[in-house]
């Protein structure tokens, strides 16, 4: 937390803002969501029951185009999970919209799993939130994901 | 602390912080020119050259010459409304950015949205203010059905491609024999009352004549616009294409990726995200409210003409219908509407949905302050924050919006195929 509060300070100070603009910055500035701990792509889950990893494909997430993930679920104390259930959503938590689409989970075994249609049309932060349900046990994990506009490529067609 | 405040909170902090605060003061050139920083140019260059329309695999005409013809040919022929006194020009004239200048559209009668540009359509994944329909050839039908627009059938049509030989024969020279109904079919058959072959028979018919509209369409592509030649200056270091652009125009560009964050959904090169998103308009006294997205993800999953039905030209495991295979309603989809390309945006007004909007000076005046109308229904996306514009960035922002045409279309595609 601490460090992204110092990086939006940074930032204000190291750029030529305007007094008034860099007042309403300021006044901005009450929020809290540790992006930098939340966007690891390793976390353990709300209650420290399990343990996710995931990977993007494409890597890194590309704006406004059909993305997959594949999960990893382990127990805390690394045993890979099959059979567990998982659940998704992403939001978007500054803009309070989400995703326009459902992505689907598919067991591939071995404690993996895939997840398909996600994408994210806006560039920022996003959140992807996956409930795990295993063992009778029903846990949170939040992955933190920043989204970048591209420059384009030859054609510059985004999709 | 509420998500709604963290979200007001968090947007104009961090989501674009760097280049927010990268922004202001512009730094300028003795002209009054805007000097842009690295973090500036990359949005910008995320934002043009406009490129080739995708392809569209659900539509093998889709870049077929012949098929282009037909379209152009279909798109200008009254024959196929149910009066034959209107085409698709009608509301969507060349003259006037393939729109037709009023608020809401006038056919049969007057409807309740506003005909949109078909400037770069084929660029978009969902076609509709509510995107009810998910590829262009699919979304024809419905003008020529609708009883506000055209007023005609499908099954009418297909007696009028019958009947009229020459209609007839250009269709064959692109897709071969006419579809064959068993049961006879005429101007009054009613659709409900024929076998499902024959219902088969009639909907391929008219998702051909859509494939052909939208290899049209496809054509309807603007060319470098002063914005694009002043961002290819840019590129190659280049001051005279950099005079493309007014100095007015640069400073609206700079709001328009910066402080102004029309970027967040204005987005890539043809300055939208595909999109929907609930702005928050006020509800206009006496008119209903419109339900946008929410009532179109119903409409276009229940389309038989959608990528996932049999009139499509994919592989069925084509990732090109992952748009509708993973798509879900939401409550938040209410009111929500599709973003518009800017891209020629000068001359397609009136503006929004509902055409409530003459000018781009009061589109601008509304995104200034958002927080003080009621949204006609849902919520409005914090995305939109106020902006605190003077009446003169009010004016850059409009300039650069201005730069964004790219002058009048093709003359050959103004009129039916020579
Ligand atoms: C009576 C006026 C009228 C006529 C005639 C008409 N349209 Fe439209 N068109 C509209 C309106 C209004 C909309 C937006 C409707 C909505 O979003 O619900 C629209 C939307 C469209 C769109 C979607 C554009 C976008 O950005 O999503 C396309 C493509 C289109 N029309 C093509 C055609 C074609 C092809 C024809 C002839 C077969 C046609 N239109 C005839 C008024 C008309
Ligand atoms: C949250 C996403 C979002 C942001 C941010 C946004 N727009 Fe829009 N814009 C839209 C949507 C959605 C519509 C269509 C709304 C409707 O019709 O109800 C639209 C419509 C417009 C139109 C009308 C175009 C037409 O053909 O009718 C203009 C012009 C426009 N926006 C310019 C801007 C400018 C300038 C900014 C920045 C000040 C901006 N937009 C910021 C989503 C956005």
């Amino acid at each position: 937390m601490k460090s992204l509060w110092l990086f939006s300070a940074a930032l204000l100070l190291a750029s030529p803002q305007m007094p008034m603009q860099a007042q309403t910055q300021t006044q901005h500035q009450n929020f809290r969501i540790d992006k930098v701990q939340r966007s690891q792509r390793t976390q353990l889950s709300d209650k420290k029951s399990f343990r996710l990893s995931y990977t993007p494909t494409p890597d890194p997430i590309p704006l406004n185009q059909h993305f997959r993930i594949r999960v990893q679920v382990q127990s805390a104390a690394n045993k890979l999970l099959d059979g567990a259930v998982l659940t998704v959503d992403a939001t978007m938590p500054e803009h309070n919209h989400g995703m326009n689409v459902k992505p689907k989970v598919k067991a591939l075994g071995k404690g993996v799993y895939e997840i398909q249609g996600f994408l994210f049309h806006m560039a920022g932060y996003w959140e992807i939130a996956i409930n795990v349900q295993h063992g009778g046990k029903r846990e949170k994990v939040i992955f933190g994901a920043t989204v970048a506009m591209k420059p384009t490529e030859h054609h510059g067609n985004h999709h | 602390m509420s998500l709604g405040l963290q979200a007001k909170a968090l947007t104009t902090t961090l989501l674009l912080g760097l280049l927010l605060s990268a922004c202001q003061p512009p730094g300028q050139n003795a002209d009054g020119s805007a000097t842009f920083l690295p973090a500036e140019r990359e949005l910008i260059f995320s934002l043009t050259p406009l490129g080739e329309p995708p392809p569209n695999p659900s539509n093998r005409y889709a870049d077929k010459a012949d098929a282009a013809r037909l379209g152009q040919q279909l798109f200008y022929d009254a024959r196929l409304s149910g009066k034959g006194n209107l085409s698709c020009a009608s509301c969507h004239n060349p003259a006037l950015g393939w729109s037709d200048g009023r608020p809401k559209a006038v056919g049969i009668s007057t409807g309740t949205r506003n005909s949109p540009t078909l400037w770069n359509v084929s660029h978009q994944r969902w076609l509709f203010w509510d995107g009810r329909a998910d590829s262009l050839w699919a979304q024809s039908i419905q003008p020529l059905e609708s009883p506000l627009e055209m007023g005609a059938t499908r099954t009418g049509l297909y007696q009028t491609f019958q009947r009229e030989a020459d209609l007839k024969q250009a269709y064959q020279k692109v897709f071969g024999p006419m579809p064959v109904s068993r049961s006879a079919i005429n101007q009054s058959t009613d659709w409900k009352s024929l076998p499902e072959a024959d219902k088969v028979a009639v909907n391929r018919f008219v998702s051909h004549l859509g494939k052909a509209f939208e290899a049209f369409e496809r054509k309807l592509v603007s060319g470098e616009s002063d914005f694009d030649r002043f961002a290819r200056g840019l590129r190659d270091n280049d001051p005279k294409l950099q005079k493309a652009m007014s100095v007015d125009a640069q400073l609206g560009l700079r709001l328009f990726i910066g402080r102004a964050q029309c970027v967040l959904c204005h987005s890539g090169p043809n300055f939208s995200d595909g999109e929907f998103h609930n702005l928050g308009l006020p509800a206009i006294p006496g008119v209903a409210a419109d339900e946008g997205r929410h009532a179109g993800i119903q409409a276009v999953l229940a389309d038989p003409l959608n990528s996932l039905g049999r009139f499509s030209d994919a592989d069925p495991d084509d990732t090109w219908a992952d748009k509708l295979r993973y798509l879900s309603q939401h409550n938040s989809n209410r009111g929500e509407f599709r973003t518009p390309t800017l891209r020629e945006v000068e001359h397609s007004g009136p503006y929004m949905h509902d055409g409530r909007f003459s000018n781009l000076e009061q589109v601008i005046a509304f995104y200034n302050t958002p927080e003080v109308h009621t949204p006609a229904l849902g919520r409005r996306e914090d995305t939109l924050q106020p902006l605190r514009l003077s009446a003169e960035e009010i004016k850059q922002l409009s300039a650069f919006l201005k730069s964004l045409s790219s002058g009048p279309p093709a003359v050959a595609l103004t009129k039916p195929p020579a």
